[in-house]
Parts: structure tokens; sequence; C-alpha cells
């Protein structure tokens, strides 16, 4: 266009007024001097004092990006050489740092055919650029948004039945971009067996102008089968009609297939509830609204749309039941913990059932409770067969007691309460530790760990005597035999618990017995001894005197006189008497013992000493003896007569003639009865045996201990034997000097 | 020999004693007799004269059974003193035991020779003799 044709439509003042207010500089560039004239404006958009030169080509005092730069010296070249107008928005940056657009415009000069000035303006645009920037950069976030999201919009229009879709809508979809697309067209690429459904909801929604969302699936140009969800809004005109329908389409794929993952897990939970006769519960302690998973009303056979509240449970609750359960809920609000119960329900058509619940308790901000939610099983089935295992443990014969976790006791029968003392409610729940005295802890922890490591039914055997504390603080003698049980629940072990006190008193009844067998062996064996020592003493009491006699035969053959020989006479009268005396003792004893049933009659030890008393009344006399004795215990006993009257006699007699010759002879004679059996004790204070030295000869035949003239070594010999063959014993205690005691036991 | 021949006997049977001297006579081997009722006397025999050997017995007939102190009680004390004495003395025991227990005990014994078996027989009591002073 020619300015010079133009007409003239605004004064100049006017036209620097508007320029101002459009803030549009202008400059010119004379081409021979290059150096830029610039008006006020523009000195002011650059950001440079309004005296400074600025020249062609040299370092401006404003940076310009290298786009810049190039599109200015390449424009400005081309501007001189053919004329072609400069026209660009460019990128500024201000001595501050501020980034700036400016619309630059320039046309050449022509002198001569030759280009000498260049004349232009400059427009700040940094606001409007900055406007569009923003758009643009919306605009792509909205597209990378419908992309992510694979969404895309579109604009179905009535009158045409087209749509415009947007540009991630045509790509999902495969339609051409920015042009009218017939519905028939967008309908044909559903998948074929939901055409018909979309053109009913289609239809539906135009008529009824309220778009209702569907789903619908579609094969993608890949072959994947997607599904996606359309929404809308339906857009009415003044008078009601509809115009437009603004949607929106989705590919909700991965949602539909968590969706449906989510169902079937929903349906795997509700049938192992089931399965399990479990169901889950909520309890909104504020409100009291709860929540039942739907096999908690099949459970309580309750319809699954009935108005739930904590009483359409707690009506359920068996009434024997009721305050355990109203004290359990009311701890668990409190103490914020919910342990688990186990409680009868009774419904409304009579079932009863065992149920157990869990649960966990939900608290605020300020530690208030809010919510109890748990499980709730039923556990009627167990709670049967706990019934039969109760019922079989109470059945065993011995006492058994259950143990669980932790030694701690969860059933006793009916023999272990009666052995222990305890009532099972006593016992359940506490420690198998109270039980047991605490002097076993240490000796039992080696056998707990073996037990534990072997798991096998052992009995208990802790090398010692083991006891179980009766409720009484008594002991009780037991035999413990321990089986373990895995269970569910964990190890369980039953302590079969046998009561050993009537084994312990059986136990001393045959250790008395085999005492008394010891004794009577113990007699028997004495018996055989004297038996054997009869036959020793028969054969060397009786070889002494015949070997004398031998040695005296030999001496008289040798002997030449006949004084001599009468001499010797007489020592063979002396070996003869001997010999006769010991065969007449050895006949007696003999006699004695080959007569087990000597005739007893009752006698009195009071009427025996004194008749001995009276054969030695002699002696006593001589020798001052003092004679005590003390029957008051037992006087009397059934005896063989000869042998009572030998006992006193060999006794008081021996008493008498081994006197001490420093002390006048006391002699004591007393009976008692020990253990029901008589024993009589003849004591003196005569010279005494030494028993170390002779003791185990003092009964022996022609045993004398004393160079007593009168010793002959029979009366002891006697007497022993004679008790014996009435079953008896005697006993000696003896002091050199002091004197002997002899004791008689009878049978 | 300077001595006549010592012979001991302990020995609480008086006829065994007698029976012992006349056989011992009729050896016609010098010799004299001490006799002793147990061996407590015989001890307290030895115990004084242990520093005199000259008065010490050459040989000793020890019986078992006997009052007071019995031949294995002697025994037992003349442990102490006979290893002190400056001539060993011979014991024999001699007893009417058979019992196997007191031979085997009798002869188990270091200071006894043997155990001889009552009636010891005059000619054995020479042999006994003879063979102590080592003829």
């Amino acid at each position: 266009m020619n300015m010079k044709d133009d007409k003239k439509t605004m004064d100049d003042t006017s036209a620097i007024t508007i320029r101002d207010m459009l803030r549009i500089g202008t400059w010119n560039l004379n081409i021979e001097t290059g150096i830029y004239s610039l008006d006020k404006v523009t000195c002011e958009v650059l950001g440079i004092p309004y005296d400074c030169v600025v020249k062609r080509g040299e370092k401006s005092l404003f940076d310009k990006p290298e786009a810049t730069e190039f599109l200015i010296k390449d424009g400005i070249i081309e501007l001189i050489k053919t004329g072609q107008p400069f026209d660009q928005e460019l990128e500024f940056k201000t001595k501050k740092g501020t980034v700036i657009w400016l619309h630059v415009i320039a046309t050449r000069k022509l002198e001569n055919d030759k280009c000498t000035a260049i004349a232009g303006i400059v427009q700040d645009i940094t606001k409007s650029k900055q406007t569009q920037e923003t758009f643009l950069r919306h605009n792509q976030l909205l597209k990378f948004a419908e992309h992510k999201a694979k969404l895309g919009h579109w604009n179905w229009d009535a009158s045409s039945d087209t749509l415009i879709c947007s540009e991630n809508m045509t790509y999902i979809v495969g339609v051409p971009t920015d042009v009218p697309v017939p519905l028939s067209v967008l309908i044909d690429k559903v998948h074929p067996e939901d055409r018909e459904f979309v053109r009913k909801q289609i239809a539906y929604n135009i008529k009824t102008k309220h778009y209702h969302s569907f789903n619908h699936r579609m094969v993608m140009p890949d072959g994947r089968t997607r599904i996606i969800q359309v929404s809308g809004d339906a857009i009415l005109d003044d008078e009601g009609n509809l115009t437009n329908i603004l949607g929106i389409s989705q590919d909700v794929t991965s949602y539909k297939t968590i969706e449906t993952e989510l169902t079937k897990k929903n349906e795997l939970l509700i049938f192992a509830e089931q399965k399990a006769l479990l169901g889950h519960w909520e309890l909104n302690t504020l409100t009291d609204e709860v929540f039942w998973s739907a096999n908690l009303y099949y459970l309580f056979k309750q319809e699954e749309n009935i108005k739930l509240e904590f009483n359409t449970y707690f009506e359920c609750v068996h009434p024997d039941d009721q305050a355990v359960v109203t004290a359990h809920f009311a701890q668990a609000i409190e103490q914020k913990h919910f342990d688990k119960i186990i409680h009868r329900i009774l419904l409304k058509d009579g079932t009863l059932k065992w149920i157990r619940l869990l649960g966990d308790v939900e608290v605020d901000k300020k530690g208030n409770t809010v919510k109890l939610a748990g499980t709730c099983q039923d556990i009627s089935e167990q709670q049967l067969q706990e019934i039969k295992f109760k019922g079989l443990v109470d059945s065993a014969p011995s006492a058994t007691i259950i143990v669980g976790n932790e030694s701690i006791i969860q059933m006793v029968n009916k023999q272990g309460e009666s052995l222990l003392g305890y009532s099972s409610e006593e016992l359940v729940g506490k420690s198998i530790e109270t039980l047991i005295p605490s002097r076993f802890d240490e000796i039992r922890t080696p056998h707990r760990e073996k037990f534990l490591t072997n798991m096998e039914v052992t009995i208990v055997d802790l090398g010692e005597d083991f006891y179980l504390t009766h409720k009484s603080g008594r002991e009780i003698p037991v035999e413990i035999t321990l089986g373990p049980l895995q269970t569910d629940e964990g190890l369980i072990i039953s302590m079969s618990v046998r009561d050993l006190t009537s084994a312990k008193i059986a136990e001393s009844k045959i250790l008395k017995a085999k005492e008394d067998l010891e004794i009577l062996t113990e007699e028997l064996t004495a018996q055989n001894n004297q038996l054997a020592d009869f036959t020793q003493i028969t054969s060397h009491n009786l070889r002494a005197p015949v070997s004398n006699l031998n040695s005296l035969v030999e001496i008289y053959k040798m002997m030449g006189s006949e004084e001599e020989r009468n001499d010797l006479f007489k020592k063979f009268e002396t070996v003869i008497s001997h010999l006769s005396l010991t065969l007449n003792t050895l006949i007696e004893a003999l006699s004695a013992k080959s007569h087990n049933s000597l005739e007893r009659s009752e006698l009195s030890f009071s009427n025996k000493l004194s008749k001995t008393k009276e054969i030695f009344s002699t002696e006593i006399e001589r020798t001052k003896a003092v004679i005590k004795s003390d029957f008051s215990a037992v006087d009397s006993i059934r005896y063989n007569k000869i042998y009572m009257e030998s006992i006193f006699q060999n006794l008081i007699g021996n008493a008498l003639k081994y006197k001490s010759p420093e002390r006048v002879p006391e002699i004591e004679i007393t009976s008692k009865l020990e253990n029901g059996k008589i024993i009589l004790s003849f004591k003196d204070n005569g010279l005494g045996i030494d028993l170390e030295k002779h003791g185990h000869k003092i009964f022996g035949l022609n045993k004398v201990f004393h160079n007593h003239p009168e010793a002959k070594g029979i009366g002891l010999f006697m007497t022993k034997t004679q008790i014996e063959a009435m079953g008896g014993k005697i006993t000696v205690t003896s002091k050199v000097n002091e004197g002997s005691t002899f004791n008689i036991h009878f049978i | 020999m300077a001595q006549p021949f010592h012979l001991c006997i302990i020995d609480d049977d008086d006829i065994y004693r007698f029976t012992i001297i006349q056989s011992a006579k009729f050896s016609k081997i010098e010799h004299k007799t001490s006799v002793f009722q147990n061996g407590e006397e015989a001890i307290n025999f030895i115990k004084e004269n242990q520093d005199s050997p000259d008065a010490l017995p050459n040989l000793i007939l020890l019986d078992i059974d006997m009052p007071i102190m019995d031949g294995f009680q002697f025994l037992e004390t003349y442990k102490t003193i006979g290893p002190n004495l400056t001539e060993k003395i011979p014991i024999y025991m001699v007893s009417s035991s058979v019992d196997p227990e007191d031979i085997e005990k009798a002869k188990s014994c270091e200071f006894v020779v043997d155990y001889l078996s009552k009636p010891l027989k005059s000619d054995k009591l020479k042999a006994i003799i003879e063979k102590t002073i080592g003829l």
C-alpha cells in the first residue's frame, strides 16, 4: 500500500497520543552512518536512556536471544535488498533481566533506487504474548490429561446429528480431527454386540433430554477390547429443546478389571465366611450404628434389610450369658481392648449356637472409643467337640489336667478336682506351677526341655519322689504321665496324675514286711549258724579231750615205772570226766534243739527268782549279794519250766561266780514289754567281759574268759541253746570291771 | 650250746601241757620248759625279757583257744615285739581246731612256722625241736 494515496484521517498530534497509549514507538536507521534514531517510547520500551546512541552491528545495551539477533540481522538485509517488509514478534531481555516481547515492523526508504534509510515502529506485546503462552500451555495440559486418562470429549449437535471430537478422542476412536463426524460412524466403532445397546441408550438420553452414563465395549485398532464409559450433559435452549450434548468418553478397562477383581475377592470372602461360619461386624459406639457382613445375617437368622443396632445382636444372646456379654462390651469400651469372648446365642426359632467374638477397638484423637470391629464365628461344632473332649477327660480313670500355652491349666477332670481339693473354676486359667512344690523347679528344667524336644508320651521321672500340692498345702505323692498334643491353638499337654498315696502305704507295708522277713531270715541264718557252730563245737570240743587221751595213752606206753603210771591215771580220770561232761552237755543241747514243741506252762518271773535265790542261798549269804527285781511291767510268761529255771540259775549263778573282788555283788532282774514282746534283763556289777575280744565266742561251749577256778564254759552255751530252741534270743552288753547285762528277748 | 633248749608252751589245757612236758622228756634232748595259761601271760614274759635273749624261749607252741588272750590275739600283739628281738623265735600253732579258717589264718602269719593238729605226738615234737636246734 502506498502511503501517499492514503487519506489523512488523523492529525500528527492525535497520532502521537494514540501511539503513546498503545505504547508504539518509532525509529529509523541511517544506512550510511549505521546509527538508529529512537523516539522516547522506543527507548522506554527497550528500557534504555533517551540520549543513548545505538549503532547497527554493535553490542546493544539490552540482551537478545540468538533467534532474535538472527531474525533482525537477516530481516534488515532482506529489507534493504528486496524491500520485503520486516514484521516480527521478537523476544528481548531488558537490562533488569525481564523478558519482553516486541512487535517490530520496518520499511525501507529508496533514494535513486538506493536504500538510504529504514523506518519502523515497535510495540510492546509482552502481556498479550504471555496470555497466549498460558493458553497454549493449558491446552497442552488438557491434551496431556486427556491422553493420560484415555479420555476424549465431544460435542453432539442435535440439528446435524454429528459430533466434533477432541484430538485425543479422534485418536482413540480413529476418526478425523476437527471435522463433524456423523453419530452413525461413531456407533460403528462400538463392539458389534454392544451397538444396539448404545443406540438405545442414546435414543433414550435424547428422548429424556437427560444424559445417563453407560458403558460399552470397543475393539481398538490394535485388536484389544476396551471398556468405554460414556457420560455427558444435555444442553437445552431457552425453549427447552435439546441442542447439544457435551460428553466425555473414557477408557475404564483397567478400573473395570480392578472392580471385577474386587468383586471376585468379595465373593471369595463371602464364601470363606460362609464356610468358616464366620462374619464380621462393626459397632459405632457413639451412634449405636451396626454393620454386619452378609454371613452374620445368616448366622443370626436375620433378614438382610433390617436396621441393625446393638440390640439386634444382644437380643439373641442367651439369657444366662447376657450379664457376661454386657460386662465384656463395657470393659472393651472402657479399656480400649476387646478380648476374645465365647458365649451362647438363642435364636428366635430356638436354635442354640456357640459363638466366638474377636475384636479391635478404634479410638479417636482424644483416645475415646469410637468403634468396635471384629469377627464373629459360629463355633458350636468346636464347642461340641470340646464338650466331648471334656467328657472324655472327665471319664479318664485317673486325675487329668490339660495344660495349654504358657503352662496355663485349661481343664481339670472330676478326679483331678477331688485329688487336689480345688474346684475346676479355681484351677482353670492358673499356672500349673501353682500345684508343683517350688523345690522341684531346678530339677524339672532339663526334663521339661527334653519333653518339649521329643514330644513323646513320658512318665515323669526326676530320679526322686514327685509331689503335687493339695489345696490344703499337704503334698501328695504322684506319678505323672505327660502326653503332648499339637493343635491349631498351640501345644496342649495332658497330665495324667496317679495318686501314689495308697501305693506309698502299700510300699511302706512291703518295706515293713521285707524288714520282718529280713529279721526272720536273720533268725533262720542264726539258727543255721547255730547248727554249723554245733557241728564245729562238737568236733572241736570232742577232739581236744580225745587228743589228750591219745597223748596220755602214748605217754603211758613210754612210762616205765608203775608209780608214774598211777599218777598218769589221775590225768586220765580228769580227761574222761571232762569228756563226759562235754558229752552230756552236748546231748542236752542236742535234745533242746530237737524239741521244737517243748511243753509250755504259765510261769512267773518273781516265782522263779525266789526259787533261784533259795538254791544259791549259801552263796548269797557268803558274798552278801544284793538281788533286786522289778517285774511290774510283766511277770508271767508261757514258757518251758526247766529252761526258765536254767536261765535264772545260769545267769544269777554266773553273776555270783564272776563277781568283782572289789565290790559287793549287786544283781538287778527286770522285765519289760517292747513292741508287745517280753524282755528279761539280768544286770550285774561283776568282772565284766571284754566284748571286743571275746564277743564272738561268749556263748560258745567251753569258752571261759576268766582264769576262774570254777569256769567250765558250759552255762552260757546251754542258756543260749535253750533260749534259741524256744525261738528267743539272748544279747549281752558288758564293760570290763563294771559289769554285764544279759537281755533275753522272748517271742 | 651254752644254754639248754628253751621250750615254751602257751595253752590253757593242763592235760595237754602235761603230755608235752612228758614228750619233751622222752626226747632226751636237754631242755627247759616254761608254760603260760594264756597269751597275755606269755606276752608279759617276753616283754620283760626282750633285752635278755638268753631268757627268751627257743621255740613256742601256741594254742588258739584260750581265755583272756587267745592265740591269734597273742600273735597280733607279738607283731610289735617280735621284730625287735635279736633272735627270731619259731612259733608253732598247735590246736584241736579243724576249722579251715583257723588253719589258713595261722599259716598266713609271718611268725608262725607251721600249724599242727592236736594231739602232738612225741616223735613229732622231737623232730620240731631238732629242726629248731639245727641238728
